[in-house]
């Protein structure tokens, strides 16, 4: 459409006639459409109502509502409404007190956003057609009866002059106006955040002068908009912490189980595994506590008084959090038993689930039997080896006769073999220990089948 | 009610008829009632709209087969303290879109509450569309789309979800509407049943039909 027929206000629905007000618009309505039958039913109680309404609403806002819900329910049209009991809780009071001024700051704010816009448009450099075109985007209060600065009181005369504001139409004195340089007016209207501040320095040739409403409202929009964007200090730290706390939870977690079970000399786990992993925790707390205490110490040390004291509690609060968290985690692992120790823990229970085979073979003396010793014997076999890990490659160590990997690389099994402790070293090495436990359980199986195919030729 | 006639299309190709409707536009402020219509009648957008006062008024035509549709919109303010005006632009409304914002379940609570209010209260005809708009903001969605479209189908409302920023469904629940609109010569030009739709003369030449037309 060339030309849009586009018409905002307070409309009468029937002529188009903008009223201006609220009121006038309810009482113009009624006066003049009331002949038409149909929405003169309609309306009769509801006009009356508004009236009321309005006349409330200029007393006190707060009443507002609460006085016109008792009345409304005495209208034919809203007798529906009442389907909700006795309620107490005030919170939608509370969101719809607070929505409305919020809404009207944003709405505010959105205006002066706009007119900034419209301000940039093809701005004239030529002062005198400059505050023209200001003038037509803005409207200037006109000054006649302002005789004193509505900011700091001071009257105005022959030296203190009046000045308007170039968003809100408003007046100030001289000593009461802001300027908004053109380029952080452009910034502001991009989406773009800069730290350059609106500044209250006199030179205004390539700035806005305006009022310290104005400058106040854009500013809490900027500073909002930076808060969305920024990522500080602080925080990266925090972040830092919470994936260092996270590892050790899991590390401490991944111990626990290798401990308890070398404690009772069970052969699942490797003894100088689990002393890595320990050493690891060990090094995570520490990573944890020194950067604890650098939280705790931002901005004092370098006694720049820009942390408040509630920046400051939060500070601490996070600190001797994490210091806590190691305390109790660290106080709460298991020892791991010394190797003499660890190798008694497992002869004792070698010795235990003998005596338990024994005690199962009153029958069945046969293959069962023999199979069952020797699968005993390769579990307890492992842990001893392992002892020289450290300098044996993996790839040897586990080989019966040494060199055999190479000449009998034909045979499948123990090409498999080969194939899995590889797998078991590159687990261990990423302290994934609980697969290597299974895949050294699955090596043990293959080793047993080895083993008789050998017996057996 | 005004006896504002419009005249055909000056290139005088066959025509089939003309209609008027009164579409209404309801729902919680901010939501993007105005965006919505800026952008149906003239393609724009603006990033920050302006809040609007009391309401406004607007007409955009659009053709549907043989029939040209011309809308009176009524974008009315959605703030609560202009609430008792509602009732005077929804009555007597063909049409009537209820707006909530996807990324805002409030607004979805006070649409409800609008299209229980129009269920009620206008006329016993009126075609209600619901749109959930802001719907290019998907990641701040708080209004899923099933529990939308379901709530709409039990009310048997027209349910899209738009967005007027990237134009997405902003003409198609205007036609969606215009198509459900009661047409033939029974409704149309019958001023008693439905007092805003009736049949154009080709009289009065004030030619204020758009190009926009057929777009
Ligand atoms: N991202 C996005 N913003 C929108 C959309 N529609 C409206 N807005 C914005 O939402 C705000 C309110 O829109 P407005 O049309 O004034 O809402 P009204 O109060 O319901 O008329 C404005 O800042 C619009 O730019 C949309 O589809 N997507
Ligand atoms: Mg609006
Ligand atoms: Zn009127
Ligand atoms: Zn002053
Ligand atoms: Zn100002």
């Amino acid at each position: 459409m060339a030309e849009i027929d586009m018409k905002e206000g307070f409309l009468c629905p029937i002529c188009k006639i903008d009223l201006k007000t609220m009121t006038k618009l309810h009482s113009h309505f009624h006066e003049e459409h009331s002949e038409d039958i149909d929405i003169k039913k309609i309306f009769k109680g509801v006009m009356g109502q508004a009236r009321k309404m309005i006349k409330q609403n200029n007393e006190g806002d707060d009443s507002f509502k609460s006085t016109n819900r008792k009345d409304l329910h005495n209208l034919e049209i809203y007798k529906t409404y009442q389907e909700i009991g006795v309620t107490r809780s005030h919170f939608e009071k509370f969101k719809e007190i607070r929505n409305r001024r919020l809404e009207g700051f944003s709405a505010e704010t959105n205006k002066l956003i706009i007119r900034l816009d419209k301000l940039l448009l093809n701005l004239p450099s030529d002062s005198n057609r400059r505050k023209l075109h200001e003038q037509t985007i803005v409207p200037w209060i006109n000054g006649e009866d302002v005789s004193r600065c509505p900011e700091c009181t001071k009257s105005f005369h022959l030296v203190r002059w009046q000045h308007h504001c170039r968003l809100c139409g408003g007046i100030m004195c001289r000593d009461c106006s802001c300027f908004l340089p053109i380029a952080k007016a452009e910034n502001i209207l991009s989406h773009t955040v800069q730290e350059n501040h609106i500044t209250k320095e006199t030179n205004y040739q390539d700035a806005f002068r305006i009022c310290q409403y104005c400058m106040n409202l854009l500013e809490s929009r900027e500073l909002m908009k930076a808060s969305r964007n920024c990522n500080p200090f602080i925080t990266q730290l925090y972040e830092q912490l919470r994936t260092y706390i996270k590892d050790l939870d899991k590390d401490a977690n991944m111990y626990q189980k290798m401990s308890l079970s070398l404690n009772e000399g069970k052969s699942t786990y490797n003894l100088f595994d689990a002393q890595e992993l320990w050493e690891k925790i060990m090094k995570l707390s520490e990573k944890i506590r020194l950067i604890s205490t650098k939280i705790a110490s931002l901005g004092v040390n370098n006694n720049s008084n820009e942390v408040s004291n509630k920046e400051l509690q939060l500070q601490r609060a996070v600190s001797s959090g994490a210091n806590g968290y190691i305390q109790s985690k660290i106080l709460s692992l298991p020892a791991l038993p010394s190797e003499e120790i660890y190798q008694k823990l497992q002869e004792n229970r070698r010795q235990k689930i003998q005596q338990e085979i024994k005690e199962q073979k009153s029958e069945e003396m046969t293959d069962a039997l023999l199979s069952s010793q020797i699968k005993t014997e390769y579990v307890h076999s492992k842990p001893t080896l392992s002892k020289f890990q450290k300098n044996i490659p993996v790839d040897e160590g586990w080989i019966p006769d040494a060199g055999s990997c190479v000449y009998h690389n034909d045979d499948p099994i123990l090409e498999q073999m080969n194939n899995i402790r590889n797998y078991i070293k590159q687990a261990r090495e990423a302290y994934k220990f609980d697969e290597v436990a299974s895949l050294e359980k699955n090596l043990r199986e293959l080793q047993e089948e080895y083993y008789r195919q050998q017996t057996i030729k | 009610m005004s006896n504002r006639t419009v005249s055909q299309r000056p290139n005088g190709q066959n025509q089939g008829k003309i209609c008027q409707f009164k579409l209404v536009l309801l729902g919680e402020s901010a939501v993007g009632k105005s965006s919505l219509v800026l952008r149906f009648v003239k393609g724009q957008f603006h990033e920050f709209q302006e809040s609007t006062i009391g309401a406004a008024f607007l007409t955009q035509t659009v053709c549907l087969d043989d029939t040209t549709v011309k809308f009176e919109i009524w974008d009315t303010a959605g703030q609560e303290r202009y609430h008792s005006l509602a009732p005077m632009y929804y009555r007597g409304a063909q049409a009537a879109i209820v707006v909530y914002d996807i990324t805002n379940q409030d607004t979805f609570g006070r649409a409800k509450t609008w299209v229980k209010e129009l269920q009620r209260q206008a006329s016993p005809n009126i075609v209600i569309a619901l749109a959930g708009n802001k719907t290019d903001l998907a990641n701040k969605r708080s209004v899923e789309y099933e529990e939308a479209s379901q709530y709409a189908e039990e009310n048997a409302l027209l349910f899209m979800e738009t967005s007027a920023k990237t134009a997405m469904n902003v003409n198609d629940i205007f036609l969606a509407i215009a198509k459900k609109l009661p047409k033939n010569d029974g409704n149309v030009g019958n001023g008693l049943t439905s007092p805003g739709s009736r049949r154009l003369g080709d009289a009065d030449g004030g030619s204020r039909m758009s190009s926009g037309c057929c777009k």
